[in-house]
């Protein structure tokens, strides 16, 4: 059967220039943009919170800890974040002064103190009762320093020399970089690409849903139908919507590129975060992601088609528009396997089987080096069930698209598939055979 | 020659047969009619012509080719059931259409302009469909059918929905098309518009074709027995004539059917004899009544009222 390219390409230019004009398309290109800005800005603007200065008194009525530990902390990077005093114990006993403390909290001239008596040292469990016990860096970040001068502590008092507990104390830190050395955006830019290459292709599948319903409840496919096969409407159509996505990450990409380099380390340098990188997305991270985009969207787009079909509205279709949208989902029920080893036999398996390919091989491929034959042994997977997909979809489109009159039922449809005729007649003839 | 051959063709869905060895010969520079009552198969016989549906047995030749798909960009073709994309401008809509027959973008928007002006849409060029009235869109939707400037025109029910100003100018049109030498089909199961309009009439009803032929020659072969008589004599005298079989007054004049076999000059000579007579014709059948009797002749008559 013969395509009219130039058939194709008046479908395809209507379709990419009808959802251009939307305004719908405008909103989430640029509301979606603005949100992750937000949610930087929100998780900057809490760490910049949170690095306020926590006034802690210490009752400490052995002597020994509070001096050792307000020099610890003065010599950290936390030196900003505590600022300690020491609560001598009065002669009414320690129960009274922490009334008072608990007082002076509630009158918030104190945000916590720490209870350091002989007994709660010994048992491993010291109390701290704070204004709010949420701030868990906070907390760790105490806790760290007080067992450094514990543990100094400790071993001076076992007769190990000053020096030499400098020298026991030195730590090392770990430098995380994948196994191939490649540069790599990190776990944050995969995931980030990740929930955007998911969202994406139920956003832009259920477009062509939603595009072949609008036809059909508006009665304007018989007409294009007289002038079109329906392959090549399904055709133009798919590729017109997928244009559209194209389009909208080309802007994302552009808006990323100088917000991120404008707006995202001026914020970050202004806030004091001047080494909170952020990060840079490899060019390898964008060619996947196209490619994989391109594969999962027409893979799900004709099964997407085929399901508008056979309806007459959006109401019809949701419950066997589930099918697809659950196959994307279903990606997150393998997600933390993945992220923990991108390269085990299930992994591998799973971005080898078509339904998951797209986002599991692409995930895969940015976190871990993957061998190449399997990228292009997916990509070819991918190819051929796009080819049976649309095969498959486009018996049942071309049989779909002219049906009215009553929804029909899964195994009628699957018939269709079968023998490409629908086996009932148009809507008077309906009425005839009854009458 | 013929527009359009069907030949033999049969098309059953399940176990019904919507359309039961049907033929008929559209010739070209004709409106043909399809009539018949709702679900005499006259869509199905439509969408086969178009191939959009294909015929189970029997077949069907368009402009001389095997199928309408090879001739499409010379036929135009209005659904039954019929819509537009409801956000696209006007303008563009139709340019969407004319492209689809690949119609070059500067031709197809100098005849979409000239359909417009000459329906009076100029100044909806550039609005969304969805903002003009019912009337409106069904203008854009014929403008849509003739954008390719088809030599077939094919129309499932044109004047189904349309408001009588709108069935007028249709009507217009398509005169005017023949005129320019054009074909059209149209069905419809309105038989007074098809009596207004036609050459050329295939009567089809229960899935099979009952009668068809020029509607002149239809006439003539069913006008039969009933003369119309303008006359001074009372009703009961022009009975009493021999060779009459009864007498029915209408507008002050009397429609006589006659007996089988009897001349209707003799009536007249009859009635001349005593009273005056100021006119006389043979009425011609209404088209009902051709319809009405090819199908009682077929013994297919229809339980209901079309």
């Amino acid at each position: 059967m013969a395509i009219n390219a130039r058939k194709v390409r008046a479908i395809i230019k209507r379709e990419y220039v009808e959802h251009i004009r939307r305004k719908a398309f405008w909103i989430f290109t640029i509301l979606l943009p603005l949100m992750w800005i937000g949610f930087f800005a929100v998780s900057i603007l809490t760490q910049t919170r949170a690095s306020g200065v926590r006034r802690i008194a210490v009752i400490d009525p052995t002597g020994k800890y509070f001096a050792p530990l307000r020099a610890e902390i003065a010599q950290s990077k936390d030196a900003a974040r505590f600022d300690l005093t020491p609560a001598p114990v009065p002669p009414a006993g320690i129960d009274a002064l922490r009334a008072a403390l608990r007082d002076r909290i509630a009158a918030k001239k104190l945000d916590g103190y720490l209870l350091l008596d002989p007994g709660s040292v010994a048992a491993g469990k010291v109390a701290y009762r704070a204004s709010s016990v949420s701030d868990f860096t906070y907390q760790e970040r105490l806790e760290r320093h007080l067992n450094s001068v514990l543990l100094r502590d400790r071993l001076i008092s076992r007769g190990i020399p000053p020096g030499a507990i400098a020298e026991l104390e030195k730590t090392v830190s770990i430098d995380a970089k994948r196994a191939d050395e490649k540069e790599s955006g990190g776990f944050l830019v995969s995931m980030v690409f990740f929930v955007f290459l998911y969202a994406t292709l139920i956003q832009y599948g259920m477009y062509n849903l939603r595009g072949v319903i609008e036809e059909k409840s508006s009665r304007i496919v018989e007409i294009v139908i007289s002038s079109v096969r329906p392959t090549e409407l399904m055709l133009g159509k798919v590729i017109g919507i997928g244009l559209v996505g194209l389009t909208q990450y080309a802007i994302w990409s552009v808006l990323a590129m100088n917000l991120a380099l404008l707006s995202g380390s001026g914020i970050a340098a202004a806030l004091g975060f001047a080494n909170a990188s952020i990060p840079t997305v490899p060019m390898s991270t964008l060619a996947y992601f196209v490619l994989f985009f391109l594969l999962g969207y027409f893979f799900y787009a004709s099964i997407y088609t085929a399901i508008g079909a056979p309806f007459n509205s959006d109401q019809e279709a949701q419950q066997l528009a589930m099918i697809p949208t659950l196959m994307i989902v279903s990606v997150w029920a393998f997600w933390g396997l993945i992220v923990n080893n991108p390269n085990s036999t299930l992994a591998t398996v799973l971005s080898l089987v078509p339904p998951l390919t797209p986002m599991v091989m692409f995930f895969r491929v940015t976190l871990a080096p993957v061998p190449g034959w399997q990228v292009v042994l997916a990509t070819a997977i991918m190819l051929a069930s796009i080819v049976g997909m649309s095969w498959l979809a486009g018996k049942i489109y071309r049989v779909g698209i002219l049906m009215y009159g009553k929804k029909p039922t899964v195994p009628e449809i699957l018939r269709w598939m079968r023998r490409g005729e629908s086996g009932a007649a148009p809507e008077p003839a309906i009425e005839a055979a009854k009458g | 020659m013929n527009a359009i051959e069907v030949d033999h063709v049969t098309k059953a869905f399940g176990r019904f047969k919507a359309v039961d060895d049907l033929s008929l010969s559209v010739p070209s520079g004709t409106i043909f009619g399809l009539l018949g009552p709702n679900g005499a198969g006259k869509t199905t016989t439509i969408r086969m012509i178009m191939d959009i549906t294909a015929p189970d047995s029997g077949s069907i030749r368009v402009l001389g080719k095997p199928a309408a798909r090879e001739s499409l960009a010379r036929v135009g073709y209005l659904p039954e059931e019929r819509g537009l994309y409801r956000r696209m401008r006007v303008l563009d809509h139709l340019l969407f259409l004319a492209a689809i027959k690949e119609v070059d973008a500067d031709t197809a928007k100098k005849r979409i302009e000239r359909w417009l002006d000459s329906m009076e849409l100029r100044p909806w060029l550039h609005k969304r469909v969805d903002e003009l009235s019912k009337g409106m869109q069904q203008k854009i939707q014929f403008i849509a059918t003739i954008v390719h400037d088809p030599d077939v025109l094919i129309l499932d029910e044109p004047f189904s929905g349309l408001d009588p100003i709108n069935v007028n100018l249709i009507r217009n049109f398509l005169v005017e098309f023949r005129a320019g030498g054009k074909t059209i089909v149209f069905s419809t199961h309105v038989l007074e518009q098809a009596e207004k309009l036609c050459d050329h009439i295939c009567l089809i009803t229960k899935s099979k074709k009952v009668l068809d032929g020029e509607l002149k020659d239809l006439k003539r072969r069913f006008a039969g027995n009933v003369i119309r008589i303008s006359t001074d004599a009372s009703r009961e005298a022009v009975g009493a004539i021999p060779g009459v079989r009864s007498v029915a007054s209408a507008n002050g004049e009397y429609h006589v059917t006659l007996d089988d076999g009897v001349e209707p000059r003799s009536i007249v000579q009859t009635l001349f004899a005593k009273h005056r007579v100021d006119a006389f014709s043979e009425k011609e059948p209404e088209l009902e009544e051709i319809y009405l009797k090819a199908v009682h002749d077929a013994g297919l008559e229809e339980t209901r009222a079309i």
